[in-house]
């Protein structure tokens, strides 16, 4: 088990159960509990899957459960989601080439109707990310009953991997690490009667009549919410260019999974496509995870980061090459290396440019899109703003969508940061409450949360958000809000 | 801008792009009018049976037997792969009572010389080893087929403008003119089109354009929700149909006095596999109005159902799920032909769940019809007429 980090700077390694699992047969060991795809990538298996026309191969990519790059057969049954399928002892993972089987006589003698149950609550929080933890802590706190809907095994989303401490002021927990954050709020939602925790339960669809279909483990059952906050994120988004999808290209958000919630060295060498914040931030993290950085590629003619973030791979003495992308990507069995070059000024490549980068990792940071389905299928004012991400629901300063009933929170509703996340989860919760019985302390804690998301979103390293706010508003009246 | 044209297809749904091509290949050249793209109504939200079996024994028996032999060269003949197979088909059986009105119809079926067969419950499981214990009994056709609908549509389509057929789509119908009493023009809301013959191919939409002369048409739409699988290797041998589906489409009263919940629901069985892999799982029989969505009940009760035919279905992920509306005339018969009281006035339209099926033999006989003013089929009793008495 090589690839393990057995030393870090900032987390804890704990021990955990050692289990033995077969991948093609092969005798493997696992830590009971982790994902199956962490303990394949500690033993070295990047090669998951072969596409079911070109028979490409594929690897992990997102590591969420959003994408279909890691599908596996798990003890028989294909098309598992082996990024967020715990392990136990004696799973038989296996490769899959094209379509998928399934054993027919077996299921036979289940000729069963599962139970499906119908499930009512107060607020309905879709997702248990930094917004939809907030979201559910002020509605609790306000006395509602609150059901959390978490696709993963863990609660707090993308906070849970982010080991670098937060800006802001005291109120966003400035100085605090992001999964040190995630950790608290987990505990205060642990703390609540009021808070039913759904993990490995996936919202599937939003009927006419307000109904919420939910995959919970292995059945279908139905909730119906007084008020509905969908927190549920954002997909990392991919470049295009030859071979993107050889085993060992991730997202940003993977290697960051990998290496900081499953503590396994993705690779010895990485390629960082992108320099804003996260490209920078994850950088520095696989430099101490003992990773080697070749270099930081950046399209456009500056970094977008902060600059705190870019000195210190400076110090570190990795290259941030401004002005260049990925020409093509290359590798046998998983990826080698990859060729990249030069962008003039109107970002067409410069012939000539081109220099070969050896890396057996790629990590794109190029960006996330909403993950806006529940808005699109209940029918919510949906407007396209590059600024926010791309397709996002038309909210006020409330969080309201035109919907209502429907409240939007976190990168669901536009692509901000980790702290406002957390802030407009705040809101959406509070005026969830709020809307359906008039509170007392309202109009005091919704000025608070306002003011301070209104700081978050001062100066200029925020000028595009507030650009982008700015044109998801234009016109578009949606309440009584103002926008 | 004026346009002319010897012929108006109202619709570019399957009907109407079938249409299109045989106008086109007999020499004539229509204006599709389709007030958004080709194939994104009813066409594009359906299952692709090509079923011989469910048809009302008679004359939409026969009218989807022809159907069916032209499906057999249809890709060929269009250059498009519609995905045209013919494995045969199940229709499963599950009480003695449903077995009862299967008997019926499959008796009528074999008076009318068509080769179908009810089966037991054994003989089921050997052909489609994925069945259940729950089926006693099944009807078997070895005709029964399916096809892609959204390439049958849009190779329709494409046949046709190759032919120099004018296709206008997002192109909204705003008035049919007459003269004398007879069709003269037709009001688009891209200018106005003279013509003598306007077809009136455009399904749930039908009435509509029914109001703007005058005519009463009796149709609504009739919803059919739908459950898409992961795509799997091939599972199944057959295509597959329940009777109660079958019990439900010839009698909508059994709907509203059954005493099981998928009964009431209008729920039955109907699964098959696309070339993909997809596993298409259906289906619903509901009245709804002009609503497209999905409803919580129907996508629940359709994955219970059919769980206990096809136990293995259970562990399979739905992808995605999606609803159409048929058109469904009173009687379940299509209305085809020409309306008496309006000279230059042709229905295509009410096919309901058979517009895929009977797509390649209407497109045929309303072609002719227009360019020899007579059929070698007798439609005259799909006429509109039969309504306006």
């Amino acid at each position: 088990m090589e690839n393990r980090i057995t030393a870090h700077p900032i987390l804890e390694i704990k021990q955990g159960k050692a289990v033995p699992f077969t991948f093609n047969g092969v005798e493997m060991r696992g830590v009971e509990g982790e994902t199956i795809i962490a303990a394949l990538h500690a033993n070295g298996v990047r090669t998951l899957q072969e596409s079911l026309n070109k028979h490409r191969k594929r690897g992990l990519f997102c590591a969420i459960g959003n994408c279909s790059s890691c599908l596996m057969k798990v003890n028989g049954l294909p098309n598992v989601r082996v990024c967020i399928e715990p392990l136990q002892a004696g799973m038989a993972v296996e490769t899959q080439h094209g379509r998928q089987d399934f054993n027919v006589k077996g299921a036979r003698e289940r000729a069963d109707l599962p139970d499906l149950r119908t499930y009512e609550t107060d607020v309905l929080v879709l997702g248990g990310g930094p917004a939809g933890m907030c979201a559910a802590i002020e509605a609790a706190e306000h006395n509602a009953k609150v059901i959390i809907v978490e696709r993963n095994p863990l609660l707090g989303g993308q906070l849970i991997k982010q080991t670098h401490k937060f800006f802001g002021s005291e109120q966003q927990q400035a100085g605090t690490r992001g999964n040190m954050i995630a950790a608290e709020l987990h505990d205060r939602i642990s703390s609540f009667g009021l808070i039913d925790l759904w993990l490995n339960s996936t919202a599937v669809g939003y009927y006419p009549d307000g109904m919420v279909m939910v995959e919970k483990g292995a059945v279908c059952v139905g909730v119906k919410a007084k008020s509905i906050v969908v927190a549920t994120g954002a997909a990392e988004k991919t470049l295009i260019f030859p071979n993107n999808d050889l085993p060992g290209i991730y997202g940003a958000g993977a290697v960051q999974t990998l290496m900081n919630v499953a503590l396994i060295k993705p690779g010895a060498t990485v390629l960082m496509v992108g320099a804003g914040n996260i490209g920078l931030i994850v950088s520095y993290q696989l430099l101490q995870a003992g990773v080697n950085v070749a270099a930081v590629l950046e399209a456009a003619p500056q970094f977008g980061g902060y600059e705190v973030h870019a000195l210190k791979l400076r110090r570190a003495g990795v290259p941030i090459l401004t002005g260049h992308t990925v020409k093509y990507a290359y590798g046998q069995d998983s990826l080698e290396g990859a060729v990249i070059h030069r962008l003039d000024e109107r970002w067409q490549p410069i012939p000539g440019t081109e220099q070969d980068v050896k890396a057996d990792i790629m990590c794109l940071a190029v960006g996330l899109s909403p993950l806006a389905d529940l808005f699109f299928q209940a029918g919510c004012k949906i407007r396209y703003v590059a600024e926010l991400g791309g397709y996002v629901p038309v909210a006020d300063r409330q969080q309201r969508t035109s919907i209502p009933g429907i409240y939007a929170a976190g990168d669901a509703g536009g692509i901000e940061e980790a702290s406002s996340a957390m802030l407009t989860g705040k809101i959406a919760g509070l005026q969830a409450v709020h809307d359906a019985t008039p509170l007392g302390d309202y109009q005091e804690r919704f000025e608070d949360y306002g003011s301070q998301l209104d700081l978050l979103r001062f100066g200029p390293h925020a000028e595009k958000i507030r650009r982008g706010l700015e044109k998801l508003h234009q016109g578009e009246g949606v309440g009584d809000g103002k926008c | 801008m004026i346009r002319k044209s010897d012929v108006v297809v109202i619709g570019g749904g399957v009907i109407g792009c079938s249409i299109a091509y045989y106008l086109a290949k007999k020499g004539i050249k229509p204006i599709v009018v389709e007030k958004n793209g080709i194939c994104t109504g009813t066409s594009g939200a359906c299952d692709g049976f090509v079923y011989m079996q469910t048809k009302k024994p008679g004359d939409q028996l026969k009218l989807a037997m022809l159907s069916a032999e032209m499906y057999l060269g249809l890709s060929d003949e269009l250059g498009y792969d519609v995905h045209y197979q013919r494995p045969g088909g199940l229709i499963l059986i599950e009480t003695p009572e449903l077995l009862k009105i299967m008997e019926g119809l499959v008796s009528k079926q074999r008076a009318l010389g068509m080769d179908v067969e009810i089966i037991d419950g054994g003989s089921a499981r050997k052909l489609e080893p994925c069945l259940s214990q729950k089926v006693m009994a099944a009807s078997h056709c070895d005709l029964d087929g399916h096809v892609n609908p959204i390439d049958v549509t849009l190779a329709y389509g494409k046949a046709a403008a190759a032919k120099n057929a004018e296709i206008l789509t997002h192109t909204q119908v705003l008035d049919i003119r007459l003269k004398n009493g007879s069709v003269s023009a037709v009001v688009t809301s891209a200018g106005l089109i003279e013509t003598d013959t306007v077809v009136v191919a455009c399904g749930i939409w039908s009435p509509e354009i029914g109001k703007m002369v005058g005519l009463d048409i009796p149709m609504r739409p009739r919803r059919g929700q739908t459950l898409v699988t992961e795509p799997l290797a091939p599972m199944f041998r057959k295509v597959l149909l329940d009777s109660r589906y079958i019990a439900i489409k010839h009698d909508p009263e059994l709907a509203k006095h059954a005493d099981d919940e998928f009964m009431k629901l209008g729920i039955g069985l109907s699964i098959e596999q696309t070339q993909h892999g997809n596993i298409l799982i259906g289906n619903s029989r509901e009245f709804a109005g002009f609503d497209f969505r999905n409803t919580y009940e129907i996508t629940r009760g359709i994955a219970r159902y059919v769980g206990q035919f096809i136990p293995f279905l259970h562990q399979v992920n739905i992808i995605r799920t999606f609803a159409g509306l048929r058109p469904f005339c009173e009687d379940g018969s299509p209305i085809l032909g020409r309306v008496k009281t309006i000279p230059g006035l042709i229905m295509a339209t009410g096919h309901e769940g058979d517009g895929i099926v009977l797509a390649p033999i209407t497109g045929d006989l309303i072609s002719d019809l227009i360019k020899y003013d007579q059929t070698s089929f007798d439609i005259s009793q799909f006429s509109l007429d039969r309504f306006l008495q």
